[in-house]
């Protein structure tokens, strides 16, 4: 071969070599071109072609994903490790489809930071899927729990008299025989009573509720009820639900309100009694709050009693009692032709000019014209800051009371006697 | 005269024919180099393929393999857990002893289709490339391994190894449902 013959060859090679690199789709070489010599390493390029040709589908095919692709030429050491990447990528692809199904105990090794950082997240899911099979399992039993606490609740709701409700935000799931037959009975109350039960911001209380309402703006003063209500939140399938238990306290109220008259109302008058006015007093002192005290001695009542007879003696309290409503302040009967006013929000000055008033008033418009009518009165005004005790001012008042009393009450001779019974 | 005391042969392969590797090798201990497993087991190669043809070898090694895998599955693996804790145990165990890194890459029908990798294989990783697959004693060993665990045949079959110009041997399992 000659020197041209060989120019020729290497071009041929070149050539070939160069579009094997760039163009190796379309590379072309005809080994009859090639003189004898070149036989061999003209079929190694064509060798090298093709497995470059391979190596680029290869690596196509995994930058977009596909992981089935299948190389052909089994000993092409360019895709060797691109296969590998291949099974590694398939390997992890199965660990995750198995991650996904539940499966944690695989585990990825030799894979640099990778494997650390696939591991610790395998570790990880693994702990927050136990944690929160943990936690379903305590909610499951949370839920049987509290399922056989309803059922408890509604069994031994059919043991009580009192009506029970048990409401959820939107429902009334339950009402036991008492409930269900108040409902029946007393539609327009039950309505009332129902409204009522539905607490405002139900979803905040998280704890037992005793509250009290009455039916009072619906009915009159002798048919309203009082009711008092034990409300008690609990969860029901995640519904956050109340168990109301309804008491019916009119009579409890009433037998209350009796009580409280017998103990701090006077009986004959309805005015507040000495026992009330102690303790008003009391608690005033010991919340540093000043007052001034007020005797009012009825003039002439053991008179009236013994000449017109008890009820006249009765009718004439009652009388006084009427003018002293307009005093401010709390009257009080201390017993027999006693009375008292206590008044935080006022004066001496302007007390005592108000009794007045209301004493001459009373004098001149009196019902009785058969004896003088009237009544003495002395007030003083009692500072908590002092150390004096109650004691010594009911003394200090009395005494000028009784002061008063000599100077101004009218003597019997000055009037002309009428019998008023005849 | 015979021994009547020692009944056992050695021609009879049974676990504790291993011995007592602890105690035997006191000093030199439990391991030994990977190249001296090959020698042995390249050398072999060559006699059988010699005295009984290639194909016939193979056959020996895959039968082999597959007496080690039953055994090694029944005496080291636990068998009675789940499909995918006995695949992560295998994976454990198999990178523990450095036989090679185990990659499941495909499990049908309950593993009875299962195409795996094992990397940095014992038996050929590093080999110098041929035209041809080699791990006919992993294909056994697999076998064994699976029917052990499963108590169905499986064909194993070599599909990609490093004696054949990959980085990695690829196996496909399948339940032999021939047998």
């Amino acid at each position: 071969m000659n020197e041209n013959n060989n120019a020729i060859v290497a071009d041929i090679l070149f050539q070939y070599l160069k579009d094997t690199i760039y163009d190796s789709e379309n590379a072309y070489l005809d080994l009859k071109e090639l003189p004898d010599e070149f036989q061999k390493l003209g079929q190694g390029m064509q060798l090298l072609r093709q497995w470059i040709v391979e190596a680029k589908a290869t690596s196509f095919a995994l930058s977009k994903g596909d992981l089935s692709y299948t190389v052909t030429d089994k000993e092409n050491v360019f895709v060797a490790p691109m296969k590998e990447l291949q099974g590694t990528l398939r390997h992890l692809a199965w660990q995750t489809q198995q991650i996904a199904k539940g499966d944690y105990s695989q585990k990825v090794d030799f894979m640099g930071e990778f494997s650390h950082a696939f591991n610790l997240m395998t570790q990880q899911l693994q702990e927050r899927r136990t944690a929160l099979i943990e936690e379903n399992q305590i909610v499951e039993e949370r839920n049987i729990e509290l399922e056989n606490a309803f059922h408890l609740s509604v069994a031994l709701a059919n043991y009580t008299q009192n009506m029970i409700f048990i409401q959820s935000i939107d429902e009334n799931l339950f009402q036991n025989e008492p409930a269900a037959q108040f409902l029946n009975t007393h539609q327009e109350l039950g309505k009332y009573v129902l409204e009522k039960l539905h607490l405002k911001d139900m979803e905040k209380i998280n704890t037992t509720q005793i509250w009290e309402f009455d039916t009072f703006s619906l009915q009159d003063e002798n048919q309203g009820h009082y009711y008092t209500v034990e409300s008690y939140p609990i969860y029901l399938k995640q519904k956050k639900t109340f168990v109301h238990i309804v008491l019916d306290e009119t009579q409890r109220k009433k037998d209350e309100k009796h009580m409280y008259q017998m103990a701090y109302k006077d009986p004959l008058t309805g005015v507040y009694n000495r026992r009330y006015a102690l303790k008003q007093m009391q608690e005033w002192k010991e919340n540093g709050i000043d007052f001034v005290l007020s005797f009012i001695d009825v003039d002439y009542l053991k008179y009236c009693n013994d000449t017109f007879g008890h009820n006249s003696g009765d009718e004439y309290l009652m009388e006084v009692v009427d003018y002293l409503q307009v005093v401010d302040g709390l009257l009080c009967r201390c017993g027999g032709d006693e009375f008292m006013v206590i008044e935080s929000g006022t004066t001496l000055q302007k007390q005592n000019k108000k009794l007045e008033e209301v004493r001459k008033k009373f004098q001149k418009y009196g019902k009785h014209s058969s004896f003088p009518q009237g009544f003495s009165y002395a007030s003083c005004m009692i500072n908590t800051s002092s150390t004096k005790e109650l004691d010594e001012y009911f003394m200090i008042v009395d005494t000028l009371m009784y002061e008063y009393k000599a100077k101004n009450k009218q003597t019997l001779k000055d009037i002309s006697y009428h019998d008023d019974r005849n | 005269m015979a021994n009547v005391f020692l009944d056992k042969s050695h021609h009879i392969f049974s676990w504790d024919r291993l011995g007592n590797i602890k105690e035997g090798r006191e000093d030199l201990g439990e391991n030994v180099p990977v190249m001296i497993y090959r020698l042995m087991e390249y050398t072999m190669n060559h006699v059988l393929s010699a005295e009984l043809g290639i194909e016939q070898a193979d056959e020996m090694f895959r039968k082999a393999g597959y007496l080690a895998g039953c055994e090694f599955a029944k005496n080291l693996l636990n068998l009675d857990v789940e499909l995918d804790t006995f695949v992560a145990q295998l994976q454990k165990m198999l990178k523990d002893l450095k036989v090679g890194i185990l990659r499941i890459e495909e499990m049908k029908d309950d593993g009875d289709k299962i195409v795996l990798t094992v990397s940095q294989d014992l038996d050929c990783s590093g080999l110098e490339s041929s035209n041809e697959v080699v791990c006919k004693y992993d294909e056994g060993f697999l076998s064994g391994i699976l029917e052990a665990y499963t108590h169905k045949p499986y064909l194993v079959l070599e599909i990609d190894c490093w004696a054949h110009g990959s980085r990695v041997c690829r196996f496909r399992c399948v339940v032999d449902h021939h047998e």
